[in-house]
């Protein structure tokens, strides 16, 4: 038996699982994917959810449930992937050796990565990049009857890079509906060096801010956060008060790939951005938001990714040529 | 530029797509090719580079 792994249960590695028992023969292929939970998010949802639109119900899931059947499914961390032994290892769970490896284990926020972050988060900072963190602002938003609202991007990669402007528009529409809008002053403190990355794009997105009032500070690399102070400092020296501080931490690949030594320092792999596969990897494919690639860190990145990845597998199992190429399309 | 209007559609049309990824994407569904390769890029620029 033949068997392909798969590593992580997220938005990328179960629309992977799913295509490829399609195309697999269950006597000929086992399929395993492994991740360290059975909770599946629908992150897009997370925006929503600190003003109430969204519920836990709605876009909290179990994993195994959006699993096709003929697909074993193993929770347990993975602690090692060691692509010359063919072999990945988890906590609980042993060791799976594999012949195809498929990799998606996505990206993490980590405030530990800024100065006076972690100390200050749930006081006067939130977040909504992680279902708990936005129980948390949904709480803290409730109890916000005025003042400073500085929503904050400390870097870039981040995941869905447009969803910290979204928030704030979410915001201000917030605030809107419960009366106080006049009461709130809303900054989009960002380290790009406008609304958003590209300029069509930030063209309109610039005057949609100015038409909601809401100053975009740009070019904003994120130092420290003092939360004593309430006041988030950029590296250059330049000082942004805050009352309440919505922040989008550094994100980081997962922590395994860095201590299998395998991805960059931030923990994404290098791959090939138009195949996804690791330099001298044959058998073994990267999508989501995983990879070093430069493209958005989105699911509608990862669905494209996916059908490449679909066409090249396939491809390369019947010792075909691999024609597919991504060019990181998310519509 | 429709896709970047603050309008009630688009807002609709974001929140239904829960519906979608838990019914189409997860199942690894084919979608069709990617829609907009050269809509809204601004061509000149990238040829100016
Ligand atoms: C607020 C927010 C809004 C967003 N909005 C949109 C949007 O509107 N449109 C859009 O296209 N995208 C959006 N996204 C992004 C989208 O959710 C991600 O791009 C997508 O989930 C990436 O898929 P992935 O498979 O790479 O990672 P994920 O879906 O995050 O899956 C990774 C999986 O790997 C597992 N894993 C990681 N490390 C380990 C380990 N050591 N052991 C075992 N398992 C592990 C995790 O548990 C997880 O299940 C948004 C994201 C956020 C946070």
């Amino acid at each position: 038996m033949k068997k392909l792994v798969i590593l992580g249960a997220g938005c990328g590695g179960t629309m992977m699982a799913n295509k490829m028992r399609r195309h697999l023969d269950r006597d000929e292929w086992n399929i395993t994917i492994i991740d360290k939970d059975n909770i599946h998010d629908y992150q897009p949802g997370y925006l929503f959810v600190p003003f109430g639109i969204n519920t836990e119900k709605e876009i909290r899931k179990t994993k195994r449930e959006f699993i096709k059947p003929g697909i074993d499914f193993v929770v347990s961390e993975l602690v090692n992937v060691d692509w010359d032994k063919q072999e990945v290892a988890t906590s609980t769970r042993g060791k799976y050796q594999y012949d195809i490896l498929i990799m998606s284990t996505g990206c993490d926020t980590r405030t530990e990565e800024v100065e006076g972050l972690a100390e200050t988060w749930g006081k006067n900072v939130y977040g909504y990049y992680r279902y708990d963190d936005c129980i948390g602002l949904k709480k803290a938003l409730a109890g916000f009857t005025g003042g400073k609202l500085v929503i904050n991007v400390a870097e870039m990669p981040i995941k869905c890079p447009v969803a910290p402007l979204e928030f704030a528009f979410l915001a201000d529409w917030h605030f809107h509906e419960r009366g106080i809008r006049d009461k709130v002053e809303i900054e989009f403190v960002t380290p790009l060096t406008g609304a958003f990355t590209k300029p069509v794009a930030t063209q309109v997105l610039t005057a949609a801010c100015e038409q909601k009032n809401i100053k975009i500070t740009p070019n904003f690399a994120l130092g420290a956060v003092d939360g004593e102070r309430k006041v988030i400092q950029s590296y250059d020296g330049i000082e942004v008060n805050y009352d309440m501080l919505v922040s989008i931490p550094p994100n980081f690949g997962s922590q395994v790939m860095i201590d299998s030594g395998i991805s960059d320092p931030m923990g994404y792999i290098p791959v090939d951005k138009h195949t996804l596969q690791p330099k001298d990897r044959p058998n073994v494919w990267v999508l989501g938001d995983g990879t070093n690639v430069p493209t958005s860190k989105a699911g509608a990145v990862a669905h494209f990714q996916a059908d490449i990845l679909e066409e090249n597998i396939m491809a390369f199992i019947n010792g075909e040529a691999q024609h597919a190429r991504s060019d990181g399309h998310a519509l | 530029m429709g896709l970047l209007q603050d309008t009630e559609m688009n807002h609709l049309s974001k929140l239904l797509f829960k519906w979608a990824y838990y019914n189409l994407l997860l199942a690894g569904t084919w979608l069709g090719p990617p829609a907009l390769q050269l809509t809204g890029k601004r061509l000149d620029m990238i040829k100016k580079k």
